[in-house]
C-alpha cells in the first residue's frame, strides 16, 4: 500500500529547503534578543537607562558592557534587577520584549539541616554578553566559571502579559558529571496553544546539547501563574533540581480599580476586560507571595553524585522545601551560601523586597492588606497538602484561569488547604482585614514532611508575619 | 527510514478511509453483559511479564482493563459475573444504585464464591444519568483492585453520542479513554505464588504505572495489537486542529495522579458523572462551574471529564503553518479571526518565527519530532540522532505529551521513560485519523 | 458579602451571607452563648489486640472533664477525643490541662496547645508563637523553629484557649505544638458548629439536613508511638542509640486505619443515619496526615462546605447562590473538613462509606479492616 507521503523525498528536500532557505548560525552559544537588555545606568542626557547588546557588546549603549575582557566587567555591567527577586528583569529597550539568559549545569546547595548536596539546575547570566556565558556566567567572582554553579530554585522569571519572551538556554554540561552528555530543555508549563518546537518536551521535539544554545520565543498572551522545568530524563533532571518560577503579571496592572471599599492597581489577573464585569478588582493584591513546592531524596542526589546507579523506583523525598529551601531557610531573606562559596539558593519562600544595592528585607504585610499567594508544585513524587493557619484564604485561580466560570460567574472559593501534586499552580488571596498581628504559618499538612530528612522543626513550611 | 511496530505507520497506511471525525472509543456496546473473574498476565514496558486478575469478556482471555461496557442514558443494565478466581470476587459501580441477585452477601455487595463455583451473580442498574464510571470488585478491594479488576462504564446521553452529557457544550469530536493505574509487581508474584496470606498492603510500593493498562511507549501502539492480547487498549489521542477532545479520566488505583496535557489547558466538566454545575435539578444542566487547568488531580475512584481543545496554534506571534517561502497557503478570517476551514490564526498569518533555530547537530530530537517547527510540514531527522531511526511523526504533526507530572511516574520498574505517558498529536487536516 | 467576624468587636448579631430572603435566620436577635469546656490532655494505652495490633499502642487523647478537671463520669481519653458542639456566634473557651507524664531519661514528654484552623483564637499580642528556644512573639533571628503555633501549657499546668464568634461547620480542633508529633499520638477530635438557623449545616436552605453522622478519619504509625513511649524521641540520642530512636518524623508509615478512632472489623456495627429517604449530613473530617478520598456506594453526596466554608459562586447577575457539587467521592487530604448532604436512597438500609485509597487493613494483615463503615438508615 502506497503511503500518501513520499516520506523519502519530504525527508531531504523539506530539511534541506529549510537549511537553505535560513541564514544560519554557526554552531555554539548565542543569546538572540532582539533589543538591548537595560542596565542600572543611566544616560544624564535622557535619563533612560542605558543598554547592555549581549551578541554585540562593544555596541553597547552602557559604556561598562563594551569590554568584556575586563576583570571587572560585571562590576561594571549590571542588568536591571526585579526588586522582587533581586535576580535581572529581563527589561530592555523595547517594553513589550524580555530577555532572559540562564546557563544549565549542576551544583552544591544546602539543606536546611546543613547538609550539602550535589544538584542539577539553573542560573542566571542575563548580564552576560554571549562570549562570556560558558566562561564568566558567574557575577560574583570574576574568574569563576559558570559550571558548579546551578542554583535552586531557578531563576525567577516575572514578566508581564503581551510581553515577547525570549529566553536562551545555554547548556553548559555537567562540571562533576563529565561522563554524561545530557541535552536539555525548557518546559514553559502551561503556556497556552504552545507549539511542540518551543514546548521543551523533548520527545516532541528537541533538547539542546552540550556547548550550544537555543532561544525560545513565546509570547505571553495570558496572566498567570506558571511554572518552569527541564524536560529531558524528566525524572532524573527534576529531582535534582531544574526547576523554576514563572509568573506572568496582568497587562491591567497600573490601572486603579475598587474592590469593596479599596483601590488596587496589582491584580493577578486582568480581571476587568470592561467596566462593570462583576468580577473587575476582585483579584487586586496589596503584596505577593509566591511558593513553589518541590522535594529531594538525598540519596537520589548523592548517588547521581558520585557515579552511582539512581533508582527512580525507590524515590523517596524526605527534604521537603518551598522556593528551594527547608524551614527555617524559607523565612529567611538572605542568599544561602552553598560549600563552594556560591549563593546557589537565591529566594526565600517570604515575599521580599531587594534595593538597587542588593540589601534583602522582608516585605512588610500590614495588617489589611490583600495578599496573592501564588502556589505551585514541580515535586515529583508526592503530593503536598498546604494550609496557612489563621489567615482565610480564596483560591481565585487555578491553572493560570482566573476562576470566572463559562457563564461569567465567579468561581472562587474559600478554603483552609490547597492539594498539589506536581505540575499544579493555584492562585489564592489571603485576606488579613481581621487577622491580628504576628507570625502565621505556611506548612504542610502531611505533618512528617515538617523534617529536613531526620532533622525534626523543618520541612515544608514558611511564615507569613502580619504588622500593624 | 521506516519504523517498525509503531501506530504512525497506520495512520499514514489509512489513506483509503474516509477522512472524518471518529468519536469511538474502544469497548463492548450493549445492556447486557458478562463477565468472567479470571487470571492471566500482562506485559510491562520493562520487558517482563506480570500475573493479573482480570474481568473477561464472554469466554475471551481476561484484560485489563476490564472491558470498557458502553451504554445509552436510560438502559437499563445486567452484568452477570461469573469466578474463575481461587478468592470470591463482585463487582461495586459508583454512582449506581444496584441490585445484585445471587452469590453470598459481601460487605460492599453480593459475591461469587471462589472457583470452583459456577454460582454467578447478576448486578442490574439503571444508567440514568450520562458520564463517565468505574466498576472493580468489591471484595477485599484494597488486594483485587491492585491485581487488576478494574474497568470503566461509559453511559452516552440520549440521543447525543457526540456530546458527553445533554448539554451541547459537552460535544467534542474525538474522545480518549485514560484509565489510571499502578503496580506493585511482588504483590503480584506473592499472588502468583498462592502466599495471599504474606501480602502486607501497607508496604505497597508500586514501580509500575499505566494508562489503559499499558506501560508508554506500549500507551502509543494499535489498540489490539497481537503481542498485547490482554491489554487491549491503547491511548494514542490524535485531533485536527480545531477539533475537541474528551478526555475520560478514570482514576483507577489508590494514589493520586497529577495528569497533565502539554500543548493546552483541558476544561474539567464532570466529576464522577455530574457536570459541575450550579445546578444540577434542571433537565439539561449546563456546566458552568467548568474548570480550565493545566493539570488535574485524578483521584482514586473518581471519573473526570475534560474537554481539550481546540488547539490551534493560535497567537504564537508566528504562522505555525510555515511562511510564504516554505509553504504557500491562505488565510481567510472569519468574524472571529480564524480561517474556518484550517482553523489557522490570521493575524499571524506567514509571519516567521523571531529567532533562528539551532543547527541540528546540536539538537538531540525526540521521535515524535515532526521534522520541522510547522504543523504539515514533515522533515526527516538527522541520521544521527536518537530520534531519526524510530521517527513516529512522519506526517509533520505536532506532538504534545500527556502525562502524570509525578515524574517518578514516568517510568517502568526503575527504567525511564516508562509509567504514566503517552502522546497526544495534532495532525493536519489531510491526514487521516483511524 | 461574607459575613464580618471580627475579634474585639462587640457581640452582635452575626450577618448571614447571601442568598435568598428566605433563608435570612428566624432567630437572629438570639443572643450568642459562652461555653466553658474543660480538657485534660492524658496519656493512654489501645489494649493489645483491640484491632489485630499485637501490642499495646501508647497514645496522647483528650479526655473531658470537670472544671477541677477530674474526668466526667465514664469518659476515657480517646482519640479522637470528645465530640464538642456549639453554635455559630459563640464563643468557646477550652480549659486544657496538660497531663502527659513529667519527663525524665524514659519518658517523652512535650508542652501542648490546641488550635482550631477555621475559627479565630483570641490571643494576647506577643504571646505567640513559641519557638523551640522557648521564647515568644515574631521571630527574633534567623535560626529559630516554631514549636507552637499559640500559646503552650507546659507539662502539669492549665490554660485557657479561647474562640471568638464562632462560625459554622465542621472543624477539627488539634494540639497547635510540635503537630508532626503531638497530632498522629492523639491530640485531634471534631467541633461541629451549628447555625442559628436549626436544622441546617450553614444558615441556608439548601444545607437543610434531618440526621448528621461525622466520620473523623485517622491513621496510626505504631512503630513512631513505640518509640515516643519509650522515651526514645528527640534530637539528641544517647550513645549508642537504641535501635528505635528517632529524631523525626519523617518515615511515618501507617498500619492502622481509623474512623471515629477504630477501625472496621468483624463485628463492627453500623452507624445509625436516620430515617430512609431523608437528608443525611456527614461531617467528614481527616486528622491523618496522609490523603483519604471517602466513598459512597449507592449515594452521592452534595458537597456544601469545605473547612468551615459554605460553597457558594456569584452568578453574572451578582446573587450569590449555593455551588454545592455532586460527587459519589470526596478528596479528603489531611486536615481538611467537607460536609456534604446526602438524600439517602428511598428503601432503608446500609451504605457502605470507605476509603477508595482502600486502607482497608489491620497492620497489613487480611483485609477487610481499616477504613469501612456501614451507614445504616431505617
Amino acid at each position: 500500500m502506497k503511503p500518501i507521503l513520499n516520506i523519502a523525498a519530504l525527508c531531504s528536500a523539506s530539511l534541506g529547503a529549510l537549511l537553505a532557505a535560513a541564514p544560519a548560525l554557526a554552531n555554539g552559544v548565542h543569546a538572540q534578543c532582539p533589543a538591548g537588555i537595560l542596565t542600572q545606568s543611566f544616560d544624564p542626557v535622557t535619563g533612560k537607562n542605558l543598554t547592555l547588546d549581549v551578541r554585540h557588546p562593544q555596541a553597547s549603549t552602557d559604556p561598562g558592557c563594551r569590554d568584556i575582557a575586563a576583570p571587572t566587567f560585571f562590576d561594571t555591567c549590571k542588568v536591571l534587577k526585579d526588586p522582587v527577586t533581586g535576580q535581572p528583569s529581563g527589561q530592555t529597550t523595547n517594553p513589550s520584549v524580555v530577555c532572559r539568559s540562564i546557563v544549565c549545569g549542576d551544583g552544591h546547595v544546602n539543606m536546611a539541616d546543613g547538609s550539602d548536596t550535589f544538584i542539577f539546575g539553573f542560573t542566571d547570566v542575563t548580564n552576560a554578553p554571549e562570549d562570556l556565558i560558558l566562561t564568566r556566567g558567574m557575577p560574583l567572582a570574576p574568574n569563576a566559571v559558570p559550571l558548579g554553579g546551578a542554583n535552586f530554585s531557578a531563576p525567577t522569571m516575572i514578566m508581564r502579559e503581551g510581553q515577547d519572551f525570549y529566553l536562551t538556554l545555554t547548556n553548559a554540561g555537567f562540571r562533576e558529571r563529565p561522563d554524561l552528555s545530557d541535552s536539555h530543555t525548557v518546559h514553559y508549563h502551561g503556556f497556552p496553544n504552545a507549539a511542540s518546537v518551543f514546548d521543551g518536551e523533548p520527545m516532541a521535539s528537541f533538547g539542546i546539547n552540550m556547548g550550544s544554545s537555543v532561544t525560545y520565543y513565546y509570547k505571553n498572551q495570558y496572566a498567570g501563574t506558571y511554572m518552569y522545568h527541564c524536560h529531558v530524563e524528566a525524572a532524573e533532571h527534576m529531582q535534582m533540581g531544574m526547576l523554576g518560577n514563572l509568573y506572568v503579571l496582568p497587562a491591567q496592572d497600573g490601572t486603579p480599580i475598587p474592590y469593596r471599599g479599596k483601590t488596587y492597581s496589582k491584580f493577578a489577573f486582568s480581571d476587568c476586560p470592561r467596566a462593570g464585569d462583576p468580577l473587575c478588582g476582585s483579584t487586586g493584591y496589596d503584596a505577593m507571595y509566591f511558593l513553589q513546592e518541590s522535594a529531594f531524596d538525598p540519596m537520589f542526589h548523592h548517588a547521581d553524585n558520585t557515579y552511582n546507579r539512581i533508582s527512580f523506583a525507590n524515590m523517596n523525598d524526605t527534604y521537603g522545601m518551598l522556593n528551594g529551601r527547608g524551614y527555617p531557610d524559607t523565612a529567611n531573606p538572605a542568599e544561602l551560601i552553598n560549600v563552594n562559596n556560591h549563593p546557589s539558593q537565591p529566594i526565600p519562600a517570604i515575599a521580599m523586597t531587594v534595593d538597587a544595592g542588593g540589601n534583602r528585607a522582608p516585605l512588610v504585610i500590614h495588617q489589611g492588606n490583600r495578599v496573592l499567594l501564588r502556589l505551585s508544585s514541580l515535586s515529583t513524587v508526592e503530593f503536598y497538602t498546604v494550609t496557612v493557619l489563621g489567615i482565610p484564604m480564596r483560591i481565585i485561580g487555578q491553572g493560570a484561569q482566573l476562576l470566572k466560570g463559562p457563564t461569567g460567574a465567579n468561581t472562587s472559593y474559600p478554603t483552609a488547604s490547597v492539594t498539589l501534586g506536581g505540575g499544579e499552580g493555584v492562585d489564592a488571596i489571603l485576606d488579613t482585614t481581621s487577622v491580628a498581628p504576628g507570625t502565621y504559618f505556611i506548612y504542610t499538612t502531611n505533618l512528617n514532611r515538617l523534617s529536613n530528612n531526620t532533622e525534626d522543626f523543618g520541612g515544608m513550611m514558611t511564615e507569613i508575619v502580619v504588622s500593624p | 527510514m521506516k519504523p517498525i511496530y509503531f501506530a504512525p505507520l497506520a495512520a499514514a497506511l489509512a489513506v483509503l478511509v474516509p477522512n472524518h471525525a471518529r468519536a469511538t472509543i474502544q469497548g463492548v456496546t450493549g445492556t447486557s453483559f458478562n463477565l468472567t473473574a479470571r487470571e492471566d498476565t500482562i506485559s510491562t514496558g520493562d520487558g517482563d511479564s506480570m500475573y493479573m486478575w482480570g474481568y473477561a469478556l464472554d469466554n475471551r482471555r481476561m484484560q485489563y482493563p476490564g472491558p470498557t461496557l458502553i451504554v445509552n442514558q436510560g438502559d437499563g443494565v445486567t452484568v452477570r459475573l461469573s469466578n474463575k478466581l481461587p478468592v470470591p470476587v463482585s463487582l461495586v459501580f459508583p454512582g449506581h444504585n444496584v441490585t445484585a441477585t445471587g452469590g453470598v452477601p459481601g460487605l460492599l455487595t453480593s459475591e461469587v464464591p471462589a472457583a470452583p463455583s459456577t454460582a454467578v451473580v447478576t448486578y442490574t442498574f439503571t444508567a440514568s444519568e450520562p458520564g463517565t464510571y468505574i466498576y472493580y470488585s468489591g471484595t477485599r478491594s484494597d488486594l483485587q483492585v491492585e491485581m487488576g479488576l478494574a474497568g470503566a462504564l461509559i453511559v452516552r446521553p440520549r440521543g447525543a453520542p457526540k456530546q458527553a452529557y445533554g448539554d451541547p457544550r459537552t460535544a467534542f469530536d474525538r474522545e480518549y479513554l485514560f484509565f489510571l493505574t499502578e503496580a506493585d509487581p511482588a504483590i503480584h508474584q506473592l499472588v502468583a505464588f498462592g502466599k495471599l496470606a504474606q501480602v502486607d498492603m501497607t508496604a505497597r510500593h508500586p514501580v509500575d504505572w499505566f494508562i489503559n493498562g499499558r506501560n508508554f511507549p506500549d500507551t502509543v501502539q494499535a489498540n489490539n495489537v497481537r503481542y498485547l492480547p490482554t491489554q487491549p487498549y491503547n491511548c494514542f489521542p490524535r485531533m485536527h486542529p480545531g477539533e475537541k477532545v474528551l478526555l475520560r479520566m478514570v482514576s483507577a488505583g489508590v494514589d493520586l495522579h497529577p495528569f497533565h496535557t502539554h500543548g493546552q489547558n483541558h476544561l474539567v466538566i464532570a466529576r464522577d458523572g455530574r457536570l459541575l454545575s450550579s445546578n444540577l435539578s434542571v433537565p439539561n444542566p449546563i456546566p458552568d462551574l467548568a474548570i480550565s487547568d493545566y493539570t488535574t488531580s485524578a483521584v482514586p475512584g473518581e471519573t473526570v471529564d475534560a474537554i481539550w481543545g481546540p488547539w490551534t496554534g493560535a497567537k504564537l506571534g508566528w504562522d505555525i503553518y510555515g511562511t510564504a517561502n516554505l509553504r504557500p497557503h491562505n488565510c481567510t478570517p472569519d468574524a472571529t479571526g480564524f480561517d474556518p476551514a484550517s482553523h489557522e490564526w490570521c493575524a499571524d498569518h506567514y509571519k516567521p518565527i523571531p529567532v533562528l533555530l539551532p543547527t541540528p547537530s546540536e539538537l538531540t530530537h525526540g521521535n515524535f519530532y515532526g521534522g520541522t517547527a510547522y504543523l504539515g510540514i514533515p522533515g526527516g531527522l538527522p541520521a544521527d540522532n536518537p530520534g531519526a531511526r524510530m521517527q513516529q511523526n512522519l506526517v509533520g504533526g505536532v506532538s504534545f505529551m500527556w502525562h502524570s507530572h509525578s515524574e517518578r511516574e514516568l517510568t517502568t520498574n526503575d527504567i525511564f521513560i516508562g509509567g504514566m505517558a503517552t502522546m497526544a498529536m495534532v495532525v493536519p487536516m489531510n491526514v487521516p485519523i483511524p | 458579602m461574607t459575613s464580618l467576624i471580627q475579634i474585639g468587636f462587640p457581640r452582635r448579631t452575626v450577618l448571614v451571607p447571601l442568598l435568598s430572603l428566605g433563608a435570612l435566620l428566624g432567630s437572629s436577635s438570639a443572643p450568642a452563648a459562652t461555653r466553658d469546656v474543660f480538657l485534660r490532655v492524658d496519656q493512654f494505652q489501645i489494649p493489645a489486640n483491640a484491632f489485630g495490633n499485637a501490642a499495646p499502642i501508647t497514645m496522647w487523647g483528650f479526655i473531658q472533664t470537670d472544671a477541677t478537671f477530674t474526668p466526667l463520669p465514664g469518659a476515657v481519653a480517646s482519640a479522637p477525643g470528645p465530640a464538642l458542639q456549639a453554635t455559630e456566634g459563640d464563643t468557646l473557651n477550652l480549659h486544657v490541662m496538660n497531663k502527659l507524664p513529667t519527663a525524665s531519661a524514659t519518658v517523652y514528654t512535650e508542652p501542648i496547645s490546641v488550635v482550631i484552623p477555621g475559627q479565630t483564637p483570641v490571643l494576647a499580642p506577643g504571646t505567640w508563637p513559641t519557638w523551640t528556644d522557648g521564647t515568644k512573639g515574631n521571630r527574633a533571628g534567623s535560626l529559630q523553629r516554631v514549636r507552637s503555633f499559640t500559646t503552650e501549657t507546659a507539662t502539669g499546668a492549665t490554660s485557657i484557649y479561647t474562640f471568638a464568634n464562632l462560625k459554622p461547620g465542621s472543624f477539627l480542633y488539634q494540639s497547635g505544638t510540635h503537630p508532626a508529633v503531638q497530632v498522629q499520638m492523639g491530640l485531634y477530635g471534631c467541633l461541629s458548629v451549628l447555625p442559628v438557623a436549626a436544622g441546617q449545616a450553614y444558615g441556608d436552605a439548601s444545607t437543610a439536613f434531618d440526621s448528621e453522622v461525622t466520620l473523623l478519619f485517622s491513621e496510626i504509625d505504631p512503630a513512631q508511638h513505640a518509640s515516643i513511649a519509650a522515651g526514645h524521641y528527640g534530637p539528641n540520642p544517647p550513645v549508642p542509640a537504641p535501635a528505635d530512636w528517632l529524631t523525626s518524623t519523617i518515615n511515618y508509615l501507617p498500619r492502622y486505619f481509623l474512623i471515629n478512632g477504630a477501625p472496621w472489623k468483624p463485628g463492627a456495627l453500623p452507624i445509625p443515619a436516620g430515617v430512609h429517604g431523608k437528608k443525611l449530613l456527614i461531617r467528614f473530617l481527616n486528622a491523618g496526615l496522609q490523603s483519604r478520598v471517602p466513598m459512597l456506594q449507592g449515594a452521592y453526596a452534595l458537597i456544601v462546605g469545605e473547612d468551615g466554608n459554605f460553597l457558594t459562586i456569584t452568578d453574572p447577575a451578582g446573587r450569590v447562590v449555593p455551588a454545592a457539587r455532586q460527587q459519589y467521592s470526596v478528596l479528603l487530604p489531611a486536615g481538611k473538613t467537607i460536609d456534604a448532604i446526602v438524600t439517602t436512597p428511598a428503601v432503608a438500609g446500609r451504605i457502605p462509606v470507605y476509603d477508595r485509597r482502600l486502607a482497608l487493613s489491620n497492620g497489613g494483615a487480611a483485609s477487610p479492616g481499616g477504613m469501612l463503615v456501614h451507614l445504616e438508615t431505617h
